[in-house]
């Protein structure tokens, strides 16, 4: 902001609200503006230009003479004395008038303005005496507070001084200038100085000290080192969790994390070398990343070993890879894989949906930890874990059968001891009765409610189970096995025969077939395509793996079939198998194909046969409706609607034949088909 | 909605709001550096007679309030024009005992005067005051472990750089951001002062750990007793440096940082 060149002095502002001390000369411009100046100064005795002010409320005093200031020109300067006018003077005359006055009366008994007033004018004949009545003033009280007073007061400037005659432009180093003193050693910190300004500083502490003897320690010595560099004396207590981010997930949304009820340090892998540096570890460190960028995971668990990392790499494949067996060959620490599924983004998901069941595993509402146990305490070495939800109409051997399913999915062989976690819910089965759900597949233990943080929103059964390296040799027994001990799970009894098993429950009894893939399928009964059998099916296939497509074209045959992700469905004593097909077909994203068409023409003939129909208008010819809804290619009379297949029912429209035979024709419909618990409904509009 | 209004009434306020949850669920550090009152020289003649900061009516939140502020002398002061600078009597800062801060009764990240004058419109109109309340019953180094690595970068106003917060945490992020300058407008240090309120006066006795003044203030002999009562050190500084306007902003935090390596607290 520029000022006017030149203004007049007008009145002195008291600033420190004293009868007797400096006032602050105010200008007003010389150009007969309305505005209030005060004038920098430069090196206290030149005006360097005019900066513009409000006028003080309070303690302002009048100059009898005002004077005129320009810039370059001296600086004025204005004392009050008491019963007398303000004393207002250019630099030089006014230190020539305020030497003369130092022995008046009025500062007689006033050591420490007298000190402002020969420090601040460089009266230097009168420092000696001067400096000596200050700090005898301070040292009457506290000689801790005259010391450091003096320090600051006195020998911090001169060795600027000292320093800035030696070398002027080292005025950003002589800002960090600070003085230690110990006894009759002091420390001179300042930062860069080079070896030559130590030498000038060293020199003109020494003439400091001879110079002022009577208010320095004898045999007072000096010496001068650089400023440390900010060490912190406090560490930041650490968080109890640390979460390290490592690869794609770092640059992808680091907007994390959890809520913070829980106390979680989240950080980059990049930051985390600053981040440790003024932190302790936590008594839980996370290193974080996508499973395929393993390497760069057991780098960073290298580079933090004393934190005793605990990796958690995101996996978007649900079975488990070769590239698990690679990683788990070749890493040291623990870890614990995450399921992400296949549609997981690593620069635009969220990690903390990924790392909530984690971090809630670990940690305990509210305060700081411990957590809820350390990374020595996991079922094993290499670990994944399942998060299933726990929605209200689910019974609990349904969602521990789910579980059961993806975990032997991601390569937790049947036998494996596992922790189950449970968020809490009094109402919910004992200990024991959990553990005895999961016996026929897993020894589970269930960590107790109340180790569970409360949390808001749904709520999770989540298992952490050891994920061991398989050959795939031994994957198809493992599944077997596994897909015998799931039925026993979900409640069925078992009796092995050779070829075949054997379910029974009370009221039912059925041979089932356990399949890896298409060939071992037992072919059904050649001839003409007769009725779906759907309940009445004499044969359970159980796919360890199979498109939807084969499951759909299979259940419009003479058996059942279904996937291990269905044992959890089928439960004994009910209906189970509507259920299954309703999973199999009906979801938003399940896609309308010719295979589920068919299907779900056989679900709405099996709906009429059952009398599950509801017609609204123009009942079409139910035996040509059922006829063409039956036929192998009933595509030529059937479509679906534009909405296809969406969360509750099966859009389908039935085109107008006529029937060759009566000449009957039928209207077009459409037939809206849903899947209940106990059976299929129709609705002919 | 005025600031009146949006001022919510002691007992209220727990500091259980996000902003207050972050905080007490958050990281701690060790060690304290202490509380501060600025006020002029020309107000230190009723302290010295009173031997109290008072509370005095706060015409923000309509009560007693009596203000101090964590580690840096930030002043209370009405937000005036910015075209000129305020000529202010020299001043005073009262360096309090970190043990103070537990005797708070309300304790925010900000000086909650420029709250209300000045960057109330740096956050979302529908944030009050209030929704950054901390828990007076936890230390004040709870907020600074939080945003920086020390108390000497929360001294310099140097936070944490990088540090992100989720989309559920726009709170904690908007004032970080208002501590990092990641706002509109740049705002001065008082918003990244935390500021505790007392509905009593504080007596002085015992309190005090230091008090720094211009140098003649300590030739009082009844303001010097008072501080040698109280075991507290006198710090005078020099009032001509304050005649350069360049000087006046930064003499007061030199000084109270000086105070606070000398006495160890930070280096």
């Amino acid at each position: 902001m520029s000022g006017p060149q030149s203004a007049k002095a007008i009145s002195g502002f008291n600033l420190a609200a004293q009868p007797v001390g400096f006032l602050q000369p105010l200008f007003a411009g010389a150009a007969g503006d309305n505005q209030t100046y005060v004038q920098r100064l430069e090196h206290f005795d030149r005006v360097k230009g005019f900066e513009p002010v409000a006028w003080p409320e309070h303690g302002t005093i009048r100059f009898p003479d005002p004077i005129d200031a320009i810039v370059g020109g001296e600086a004025l300067w204005a004392f009050q004395f008491p019963d007398a006018p303000p004393l207002l003077l250019p630099w030089g005359r006014f230190r020539d008038a305020m030497k003369d006055r130092l022995d008046s009366p009025a500062l007689a008994a006033r050591p420490l303005l007298c000190f402002d007033i020969v420090q601040t004018l460089g009266l230097e004949q009168s420092k000696p005496a001067a400096f000596l009545r200050a700090y005898n003033a301070y040292a009457k009280m506290d000689r801790i507070a005259a010391e450091r007073w003096r320090n600051r007061s006195i020998l911090e400037p001169a060795l600027k001084e000292a320093a800035h005659r030696f070398s002027p432009d080292a005025d950003d180093h002589l800002s960090t200038l600070r003085i230690r003193q110990s006894g009759s050693s002091f420390l001179v910190q300042i930062n860069d100085g080079g070896a030559v300004m130590t030498r000038e500083l060293q020199a003109a502490f020494r003439e400091i000290i001879d110079l002022y003897t009577a208010i320095f320690p004898s045999g007072s010595t000096v010496d001068i080192a650089p400023t440390r560099q900010q060490q912190n004396p406090v560490r930041r207590k650490a968080a109890g969790v640390t979460v390290i981010l490592v690869g794609k997930l770092s640059e992808g949304q680091l907007q994390l994390p959890f809520d913070h009820e829980q106390s979680i340090d989240i950080i980059g892998a990049d930051q985390a070398d600053r981040h440790f540096h003024n932190v302790d570890f936590s008594p839980v460190t996370l290193i974080v990343g996508m499973q395929k960028e393993w390497r760069h995971l057991v780098a960073v668990a290298d580079q933090f070993e004393s934190a005793n990392p605990l990796l958690v790499p995101i996996t978007s494949s649900t079975a488990a890879l070769m590239r698990d067996m690679e990683f788990q060959a070749r890493s040291r620490y623990p870890s614990i894989s995450i399921l992400a599924g296949m549609s997981f983004n690593s620069q635009k998901a969220d990690p903390s949906t990924f790392l909530r069941p984690v971090v809630d595993m670990l940690t305990v509402e509210g305060e700081r930890l411990p957590p809820v146990f350390d990374p020595h305490r996991l079922p094993a070495r290499h670990n994944v874990l399942l998060r299933e939800r726990i929605a209200k109409r689910v019974d609990e051997r349904e969602i521990a059968c789910r579980l059961g399913t993806r975990a032997l999915r991601a390569g937790v062989l049947p036998g494996t001891r596992a922790d189950l976690f449970i968020d809490p819910d009094l109402s919910w089965p004992t200990h024991e009765d959990w553990e005895r759900l999961f016996e026929p597949l897993y020894a589970v233990a269930l960590r107790g409610p109340g180790e569970m943080p409360q949390r808001y929103g749904p709520r999770h059964a989540m298992l952490l189970a050891e994920r061991r390296e398989q050959h795939p040799s031994e994957w198809r027994h493992f599944m077997y096995e596994g897909a015998q001990r799931l039925l026993e799970m979900r409640g069925w009894h078992i009796k092995s025969h050779d070829s075949y098993l054997e379910l029974s429950e009370e009221n039912r009894r059925f041979s089932a077939v356990i399949v890896s893939t298409g060939d071992e399928v037992p072919a059904e009964e050649e001839g003409e395509l007769r009725r779906p059998a759907f309940g009445r099916a004499a044969l359970l296939v159980i796919h360890i793996e199979a498109r939807r497509e084969t499951l759909l074209i299979g259940n419009r045959g003479q058996y059942c079939h279904v996937t291990l992700s269905d044992i959890a469905s089928m439960r004994p004593g009910t209906s189970w198998l509507w259920p299954v097909i309703r999973r199999q077909l009906i979801a938003p994203s399940r896609h309308p194909t010719l295979a589920a068409l068919r299907l779900a023409a056989s679900v709405a003939a099996e709906a009429i046969r059952l009398e599950r129909v509801e017609i609204i208008s123009s009942p079409p010819s139910m035996e040509t409706l059922i006829r063409s809804l039956e036929s192998p290619d009933c595509e030529r009379f059937l479509d679906f609607l534009p909405d296809g297949i969406t969360r509750r029912e099966v859009l389908m429209k039935f085109r107008v034949r006529v029937d060759e035979e009566t000449m009957d024709t039928t209207a077009d419909a459409i037939l809206r088909l849903a899947i209940e618990n106990d059976g299929p409904t129709l609705v002919i509009d | 909605m005025n600031a009146q209004t949006k001022a919510v009434g002691y007992g209220t306020m727990m500091g259980d709001g996000q902003f207050g949850t972050y905080i007490k669920a958050g990281a701690d550090m060790e060690g304290g550096i202490g509380l501060t009152h600025v006020t002029d020289c020309a107000n230190l003649e009723g302290i010295v007679e009173s031997q109290k900061l008072e509370a005095r009516h706060c015409s923000v939140f309509d009560k007693n309030i009596l203000y101090l502020f964590y580690g840096k002398p930030a002043y209370r002061r009405k937000w005036d024009g910015e075209s000129t600078s305020n000529l202010g009597f020299a001043r005073v800062c009262f360096i309090l005992k970190d043990e103070v801060s537990a005797q708070a009764d309300r304790m925010l990240p900000f000086d909650s005067g420029a709250f209300f004058g000045r960057y109330r419109h740096a956050f979302h109109d529908m944030i009050g005051v209030e929704a950054f309340d901390v828990d007076p019953a936890i230390h004040p180094r709870k907020i600074i472990a939080a945003f920086y690595h020390s108390f000497s970068d929360y001294f310099w106003m140097q936070p944490i750089a990088g540090l992100k917060f989720p989309l559920t945490k726009t709170i904690v992020d908007s004032y970080y951001k208002l501590i990092t300058g990641g706002l509109k407008e740049a705002f001065d240090d008082r918003c990244a002062t935390i500021e505790l309120q007392y509905r009593e006066s504080l007596p002085l006795a015992g309190h005090v750990a230091a008090v720094i003044a211009p140098n003649q203030m300590f030739e009082d002999p009844e303001l010097l007793a008072l501080i040698h009562s109280w075991g507290a050190e006198p710090r005078g500084y020099m009032v001509p440096h304050m005649f350069n306007p360049s000087e006046i902003g930064g003499r007061l935090y030199d000084e109270v940082n000086r105070y606070l390596i000398d006495a160890g607290l930070i280096t």
